[in-house]
């Protein structure tokens, strides 16, 4: 009996082994849509007419798809933002989905696209694979991923791989100009692409107005322990650093309030985060996502997207920065003076293009 | 001779069978009766959130068994479950409390992953198997360390294995954004696992996989090993009473040192499957809690296959009608999260209802007789 | 002078970063000597944090929200005494169910009570306290004599607790619950009773660290944010072989590990952060290898106890 049962189970496990290697999906079927493909973005294009009139969006639907939860502070409350700025300005049906695995992204996205939204923004580099596998199925709705670094679109059309560039190049300048000690550091939660693509410039940034100072930029390990956070940032402040930054969500909270604490500047980042630590934070510097997805979402409207990188430099308006909040009156004026100077001229692309 | 015990096995047989039928039905009452009262409360929360309940309800049922495609999606669900619901199991039958399901889950991942990128020109029937082989020997060996731990230095498994969670998922992190992140790009991933090594689907256009119908043959193999293997009986035994196996001449130290390598095993197995039908490719968090999650499902199951069948497939449903939920209802995730845990709660505590009542026709029954 | 200071530096952190799990080890303690096995901790002081906050947002004092949040891990300690004394579940998975519970309502109660978008940061909190003389001592005073009061209060309820446990009758009777709770009943001990008072104590003190991690160690709420610390309790428990004394050190050995690991991270070593966060767990996998021998875990843990 068992001999039995083990035999069974074991020709049964060789069998799925069998089964598992073989090619299930034909490979015919798959060319058909591709002929269909070209013939169908053209009628849209005589939609344009309508510009004039402030147009009614209210049947339109747009989801913002997360990895993380919304009360972050960070890299997802950023992306709930951005629905949620296109529901109160133009109208549309704005709907968001937290905390979502890699592995649950495609059943989510299907499930969007089947329920005809017109744009859905994933908000991760991760998830590029899920989006690439559902795109061609639904050639009328814009899948927008945030992540501008690179063109990972393979060339399809609906994809648009959209976000600010060159952020830690204005952090890291804006920092550089700051500091007394010649030492400033920038502290990111974890390595992924939402935290390292800022990291990346930061060491070009502070080089760009303080070739002396030493820069550090690291790496907590958390993402939420705050108290972690803030244990890390004292080390550094009492290692010398006497201007920080970071990216770290909700464990951002512990370097702006160790900051705080020590008496140095910081940098806030992802949203205005004077609020959080007045007597710290200087300035912020936020990805100006909500405003990317607003121009995206008009041109959309208009069919005039295209798919591909989108990627908004300093010069393009990718990054913006806090008011001072009575900063510039409480620095040295020559630091006030130049830090406007060297966003202004970031801005305009005096420094080449970032 | 041989007739008469196969007579004696029969009748067993229908002895049993009758009383499980009275059993089932009391039990299938019961449980079904627990987590629909813990639902109840979890709608109660969510209309003090200001959601209509009976929509998130609808779309609860929606997302999991509606449809044939909604109950392909559970069963996607529930392979991972499967795994680290009978890595749980087979370490309590020998007395062992494994939490570190999620660690050897990721390093299961890890090796499956190393072993469908890195070993090359092979043929889809023998890579599939040996990617899932290195996972399987990944996190076995990785749960092996805490069965050392616990023979050789007397350190208590429960405490090394949640420890050994978060050394596991920074190593997968560190693998992931160092010695196996996919070149020419700086994102924290890897590259995709062979197409030799991808497991296929069971019906294209869905996300249903042949990984289920492993999980299902390793469901019947867990049942063989346990209950009808000598070694299984000795784990079992040693699980009930140490000091009585000892005493028979068991040797636990070694089943201690098998049955937490057999459990790192399948907690890897679910890591590895989840890659290899499902995720393709590795990032730094690929499971979301469903380690943990085995925990419950094991124990809701009372340790047992068919336990684990259900207890899966009631954790599998949850996840997918939760996220469904929260897609049609914008109920946030972590209610969910509120109302597994009175599910967990609710069922456990009418199992032990169901205990009592047993005991008590046992009693009856004596008294009787 | 300047190595001094980073000494007495280092000192304080590490001291100030142990006191949450020391909180919660000791706590686990009480509960671990009556034979209960709870692994909630985690969840515990999720809720916790976030009542503490609440607490001290709308009375304006700190001490309330300390209140709030201590009540609030006595219904939790309540809710698995219920289950596990009561109903004899199995207790690891009602601790699993606590965490799940405490993940989900602290992330609930936040959005319900705060909002989505808001973060509270200004609300009375804790400030460090210098005790006078002391606070001088070069190197420790400043380490040791000049922090918050939740920091004096966790190390020396370590005496009081071992006081309590190794020099009471009622000590004793805990313990005899949690070494044979049989014997105990036969000999007059209210078992159950002892059971559910402890639970209910020991979680008390377990929410107390997670007060003090959201209204001391930093001001401020977020999900997730006790990281693991009521996971590492339960190994400090272990570690310090299931006395006060050694909960003590086990917390203070495990911190430094992070504080250790900070330092080599701030020094510019080449070795990647995953690896250097992983610093304090191998220590404590490799510590509970060198001292479990001697650990001897009360006899009946985790096993319920059914009366007659």
């Amino acid at each position: 009996m068992k001999k039995i049962a083990l035999l069974l189970a074991l020709t049964m496990l060789a069998v799925v082994f069998a089964a598992c290697a073989a090619p299930v999906a034909p490979a015919e079927p798959a060319k058909v849509p591709e002929q269909q493909k070209p013939a169908e973005p053209q009628p849209e294009q005589p939609a344009q007419p309508e510009e004039p009139a402030p147009a009614d969006y209210s049947d339109k639907k747009v989801v913002a798809l997360l990895s993380g939860v919304i009360t972050d502070g960070g890299w997802n409350s950023t992306g709930y933002k951005c629905a949620m700025n296109l529901a109160d300005k133009y109208g549309v049906q704005a709907d968001y989905v937290e905390s979502i695995a890699v592995s649950d992204m495609e059943e989510y996205l299907r499930m969007y696209a089947d329920d005809a939204y017109d744009i859905i923004i994933v908000h991760g580099s991760q998830f590029m694979d899920n989006v690439k596998a559902v795109a061609p199925d639904y050639p009328d709705i814009a899948f927008l991923v945030s992540f501008g670094d690179q063109d990972v679109s393979g060339g399809i059309k609906n994809i648009g791989c959209v976000g600010p560039k060159n952020m830690g190049i204005l952090i890291g300048a804006i920092m550089g100009i700051l500091t007394e000690n010649n030492y400033v550091a920038f502290l990111g939660g974890e390595e992924n692409p939402s935290i390292s693509n800022v990291a990346i410039g930061i060491e070009d940034g502070v080089k760009l107005t303080n070739p002396d100072a030493k820069v550090v930029t690291n790496y907590i390990g958390t993402l939420t322990d705050s108290s972690l956070a803030k244990e890390v940032t004292l080390q550094y402040i009492a290692d010398g650093v006497d201007v920080i930054s970071g990216s770290a969500n909700s464990a951002q909270l512990g370097i702006l309030e160790a900051a705080a604490e020590e008496g140095i500047y910081a940098l806030g980042f992802n949203g205005d985060q004077y609020d959080i630590q007045p007597d710290a934070v200087v300035l912020s510097i936020m990805r100006a996502y909500p405003a990317i997805y607003e121009k995206l979402f008009l041109e959309i409207m208009n069919g005039e997207f295209a798919g591909g990188q989108i990627a908004y430099g300093l010069k393009d308006g990718g990054t913006i920065v806090s008011e001072w909040h009575g900063w510039d009156s409480k620095l040295p004026k020559d630091k006030v003076d130049a830090i406007n100077k060297v966003i202004a001229d970031l801005f305009a692309g005096e420094y080449g293009d970032y | 001779m041989r007739r008469a015990k196969g007579v004696y096995g029969m009748r067993q047989v229908a002895c049993i069978f009758k009383k499980l039928k009275k059993n089932t039905l009391l039990h299938g009452v019961i449980s079904f009766a627990a987590v629909f009262v813990s639902l109840l409360l979890g709608m109660v929360l969510i209309r003090f959130m200001g959601i209509d309940p009976l929509a998130a309800l609808a779309a609860l049922y929606e997302g999991s068994f509606s449809s044939m495609k909604s109950l392909l999606e559970t069963t996607v669900k529930m392979t991972p479950l499967l795994f680290t619901g009978m890595s749980y199991a087979i370490a309590y039958r020998c007395g062992l409390t494994n939490l570190g399901m999620e660690g050897q889950l990721y390093i299961g991942a890890v090796v499956g992953t190393a072993v469908g990128i890195y070993v090359t020109g092979l043929p889809g029937g023998i890579h599939v198997p040996l990617a899932i082989l290195g996972g399987f020997i990944g996190g076995g060996l990785f749960g092996f360390i805490a069965g050392a731990l616990k023979v050789w230095f007397g350190a208590s498994e429960i405490i090394t294995t949640v420890m050994l969670n978060t050394i596991a998922m920074n190593f997968a992190e560190f693998m992931v954004n160092g010695p196996m992140i996919e070149p020419a790009r700086s994102n924290s991933q890897t590259s995709p696992v062979l197409e030799s090594a991808q497991i296929g689907k069971l019906f294209e256009g869905t996300r249903a996989h042949w990984g289920f119908i492993i999980a299902l043959c390793f469901i019947v193999l867990f049942w063989l090993f346990l209950w009808r293997s000598k070694k299984g009986y000795e784990v079992r035994v040693s699980g009930l009473n140490r000091q009585a196996a000892a005493y028979s001449g068991i040797n636990i130290e070694e089943n201690i040192l098998l049955v937490m390598f057999l459990a790192g095993g399948l907690a890897g197995l679910a890591g590895c499957i989840e890659i290899l039908a499902v995720q393709i490719r590795m990032v730094p968090s690929i499971s979301p809690g469903y380690g943990f999650d085995g925990i419950a499902v094991a124990l809701i199951g009372n340790n047992t296959p068919i336990g684990i069948v259900l207890g899966a497939l009631l954790f599998g449903a949850f996840r997918a009608g939760g996220n469904r939920m929260q897609m049609r209802t914008q109920t946030p995730i972590s209610i969910v999260n509120v109302i597994q845990a009175f599910v967990i709660i609710a069922v456990i505590s009418s199992n032990i209802l169901l205990e009592k009542l047993d005991e008590k026709r046992l009693k009856n029954q004596k008294q009787e007789g | 002078m300047s190595i001094m200071n980073l000494i007495s530096g280092y000192l304080a952190s590490d001291i100030r970063m142990a006191t949450p799990i020391l909180f919660a080890g000791l706590g686990l303690l009480i509960i671990n000597r009556s034979g209960l096995l709870n692994i909630g901790a985690e969840g515990t002081m999720l809720v916790s944090t976030l009542l503490a906050v609440v607490g001290s947002y709308y009375s304006g004092s700190v001490w309330v929200g300390l209140l709030c949040a201590v009540i609030s891990g006595a219904l939790m300690g309540l809710l698995f005494a219920f289950f596990t004394v009561t109903v004899k579940a199995n207790q690891i998975v009602i601790g699993a169910a606590l965490n799940i519970l405490g993940s989900g309502l602290s992330a609930t109660l936040n959005r319900i009570i705060f909002g989505v978008s808001t973060t509270v940061t200004r609300f009375d909190a804790f400030t460090n306290i210098k005790i006078p003389l002391l606070s001088d001592i070069p190197l420790i005073g400043g380490a040791l004599f000049n922090q918050m009061i939740p920091v004096y209060a966790a190390f020396l309820l370590v005496p009081a607790i071992s006081y309590y446990l190794f020099r009471t009758q009622a000590g004793l009777n805990l313990r005899s619950v949690g070494e044979n709770p049989r014997v105990a009943d036969t000999l007059g001990v209210n078992v159950y009773r002892l059971q559910y008072m402890s639970a209910i104590i020991g979680s008390a003190l377990i929410a107390a660290g997670g007060a003090y991690l959201s209204t001391g160690l930093v001001s401020s709420f977020s999900e997730e944010m006790v990281a693991g610390r009521g996971y590492i309790a339960l190994a400090a428990v272990v570690f310090g072989k299931y006395k006060p004394g050694g909960v003590m050190l086990a917390s203070l050995i495990f911190v430094a590990g992070n504080v250790l690991s900070n330092i080599l991270q701030v020094s510019g070593t080449p070795i990647p952060y995953t690896l250097l966060t992983m610093i304090p767990y191998v220590l404590t996998v490799v510590a509970l290898a060198a001292f479990a021998k001697g650990a001897v875990a009360p006899a009946s843990l985790g096993r319920p106890y059914k009366r007659g």
